[in-house]
């Protein structure tokens, strides 16, 4: 296992003090697979990805459970000791390029920054490695783009320089939060299929955080649903898809449209999504019971006041649901 | 007014938008002569990828920037010749949908400013009365009328879509413009505001131009679909009949970066991989049960043969497998590639031919309601229609089950 996650209890800060944030998360994530974590805003999902990489904002603590990278637990490390593992281990793909680089270095300098942090080249190689990479993920003219400004990429082609030093130090682990929500459906496409070629290259195994179950699909091995910091299923992909057990990622699939072709797009497209309605409860206001209960279409009497356990549905597939 | 104004509530005729560039005289043209019709109560989308024009043509439509040539008619009334006091007595009869709701509402209006304040200035009732109508506005997007007072930040992202739309209808329009309403979303929480779009267009007797990059959400929610390439309206059909089987290879291409059904998408990979050019596949069991399906689906291969029909194929699979990834991000891109050359504009096209570089194709109607930029047009939607009839047929799916 890469990242052992387990029974992981996140508390942040709220008006009436500490509330559970994430709680009892479990993951699992061999070498060279991918997990995608799917679930609405508010859910809970940047912050376990923040949790694993040590960066939780200020207020926000892990109260109980492990974090395990490569079999070292992490949440007993200390800062320089996590600072070390960043970027060399485990590094993270933000969602917006813009914001996550510096406008004022060149892509070069950034790149070339954190592969002398890690050593991972002498720094006479440093430039000819910057440039090699720049060409692994697909961009033109790599040594012209070694020394140009983050603005003057397109959000696909920056996209692709986070991608590089997400990369470049060689990781065990590399956490993609929403790396293609802010990009065009076409480069989406091409950003997700850079990341399974650079998954075959380097074995690394990938955390993809997403809101898009159908976008996670075209990456993810496996997928595990998230909602109000709970896990309602996981599953290989195939199987969470095809037959998913419970009745919240039975509503996040009726609730995107989903694209008809050929003769299905002969038949007509239902007037209305199957939308979930409501929102998701803020942490403090969670239901007792089940997470989902407030917006639970088949919700049971013992749904208010019991949580479900995970209950296998399949092979190595689980759902936290009553029914 | 003649028949045809009175049925097509907004005619877009030659449509031109050119910006200045800073550098030198010359000017970015980001919309090329595009055209198209919407009927009364009826909802066209406009698709493509970010910097095809497609909000450019938005903006020009509402009068927001100023079209360099071509007709915009509203209702029978020709929006480009208007200015100053003429346009904004039109002005309530067009509103719009922005992207993003956090930027588009004033953080420091209450929600019951920003809806009266539309009111106002094109004159709709007293103050008491627009208060009331603010109340029934809300109520009608699905939100709570204690949220009269309340500031934009007080609001999640979905009710605040929510606030955009009502003051969108303030002013009681007849057309709506929508740049993109939902990509600002969450999945769920996009699924609420597009039902909601629905049936507001259904009970306002809205014509609504509908401005998405997302082909899912464009095939929900609209009736006639254009997509937009560099500046070209590239191709126009109704709804089903374009996902039916496009018919221009850059749709294909489009169309295979959204294709998420994962069924479907296993089923088209593993049509490919089978080598459909050379008979739908070579195991003889599988011929004979591609056999059977022949009389249900037209097959290409039967049909008959045109010179360019192996290569037809070739570029479905092309724009379906192989293009995104082998572009590196910039194939289609559409600012990157050199302008002015007098061909077809899709540069990178796997069928083009000599043809194709020296005559620009023209939108042409190659079957009743389809509209499409590509000479090959009808030989690439008979094609492709064979190869989705069979990706999505049953039996197909069972035969990749038991393989």
């Amino acid at each position: 296992m890469v990242l052992a996650v387990e029974n992981l209890f996140i508390h942040g800060p709220s008006s009436s003090g500490p509330v559970a944030v994430v709680e009892s998360l479990t993951l699992a994530l061999p070498a060279a697979t991918t997990l995608a974590l799917v679930g609405e805003s508010g859910c809970g999902k940047t912050i376990t990805a923040l949790s694993i990489m040590g960066l939780l904002p200020p207020g926000f603590f892990i109260t109980s459970g492990s974090v395990k990278l490569g079999g070292e637990e992490l949440t007993f490390l200390s800062k320089t000791e996590l600072r070390q593992r960043r970027g060399k281990s485990m590094a993270m793909i933000f969602q917006e390029p813009m914001t996550a680089l510096n406008p004022v270095m060149t892509v070069g300098r950034q790149i070339t920054e954190v592969l002398l942090t890690h050593r991972v080249c002498p720094p006479s190689q440093a430039r000819d490695k910057a440039i090699a990479l720049l060409g692994q993920v697909g961009l033109k003219e790599p040594e012209k783009r070694f020394s140009s400004y983050p603005h003057e990429f397109s959000g696909g082609m920056r996209q692709r320089v986070m991608c590089v030093m997400a990369i470049c130090a060689n990781p065990q682990l590399i956490i993609a939060d929403e790396p293609t929500t802010a990009l065009d459906a076409t480069v989406q496409a091409q950003i997700l299929e850079l990341l399974r070629e650079l998954q075959s290259q380097s074995g690394a195994a990938i955390l993809l955080i997403t809101h898009n179950l159908l976008a996670a699909s075209i990456l993810a091995d496996r997928l595990t649903v998230l909602y109000a910091g709970s896990v309602m299923e996981t599953g290989p992909t195939a199987a969470v898809l095809n037959s998913p057990a419970h009745p919240y990622t039975r509503g996040l699939l009726g609730s995107q449209p989903r694209l008809r072709l050929g003769r299905d797009a002969l038949c007509g497209i239902p007037p209305t999504l199957a939308a979930i309605s409501g929102q998701v409860p803020p942490p403090g206001r969670r239901p007792l019971g089940c997470a989902f209960f407030s917006r639970c279409p088949q919700a049971l009497k013992d749904c208010r006041d019991n949580r479900p356990h995970p209950v296998s549905k399949g092979p190595e597939h689980q759902a936290a649901c009553f029914r | 007014m003649t028949d045809s104004l009175v049925k097509n509530f907004l005619t877009v005729r030659d449509l031109w938008v050119s910006y200045p560039s800073r550098a030198g005289q010359d000017c970015f043209t980001a919309v090329k002569g595009v055209g198209f019709d919407i009927p009364q109560r009826r909802t066209m989308g406009l698709v493509g990828e970010s910097g095809s024009g497609k909000s450019s043509t938005a903006l020009a439509v509402m009068r927001l920037i100023r079209a360099s040539a071509g007709s915009i008619s509203l209702g029978g009334v020709e929006l480009t010749s208007l200015t100053g006091r003429a346009l904004r007595a039109q002005r309530p009869k067009f509103q719009m949908i922005f992207q993003d709701p956090a930027s588009s509402l004033n953080p420091r209006q209450r929600a019951v400013d920003i809806l009266t304040e539309p009111m106002h200035l094109c004159g709709l009732g007293q103050k008491s009365q627009r208060i009331e109508m603010a109340r029934e506005l809300l109520a009608q997007v699905g939100l709570s009328s204690s949220s009269l007072m309340l500031f934009p930040h007080q609001f999640s992202g979905g009710q605040r879509q929510r606030l955009v739309i009502a003051r969108a209808l303030a002013t009681r329009p007849e057309l709506v413009v929508a740049d993109e309403p939902v990509s600002a979303l969450d999945a769920a929480v996009q699924a609420q505001i597009l039902n909601l779009l629905g049936s507001l267009r259904d009970n306002f007797g809205l014509t609504v131009l509908f401005i998405s990059h997302d082909l899912g959400v464009v095939q929900h929610a609209c009736h006639e679909v254009g997509v937009m390439y560099r500046g070209l309206l590239i191709e126009r059909a109704p709804t089903e009949k374009l996902f039916s089987a496009p018919a221009h290879p850059y749709t294909w291409a489009l169309l295979s970066a959204s294709v998420t059904d994962w069924g479907l998408r296993e089923a088209l990979k593993t049509i490919f991989g089978s080598g459909l050019e050379n008979g739908v596949a070579a195991d003889p069991d599988q011929k004979e049960k591609a056999a059977r399906k022949k009389s249900l689906t037209p097959n290409f291969e039967t049909t008959q043969p045109v010179s360019s029909t192996r290569s037809i194929t070739k570029s479905i699979k092309w724009a379906i497998s192989g293009c995104l990834k082998e572009s590196g991000g910039q194939i289609l891109n559409p600012r990157l590639s050199e302008d002015g050359s007098e061909g077809c504009n899709f540069l990178q096209c796997p069928l083009a031919e000599e043809k194709c570089r020296t005559q620009e194709p023209v939108l042409t109607e190659f079957e009743p309601g389809h509209l499409s930029r590509c000479r090959l047009a009808a030989e690439i939607r008979r094609q492709g229609q064979a190869v989705l009839e069979l990706a999505s047929s049953p039996a197909f799916g069972q035969m990749t089950a038991a393989a």
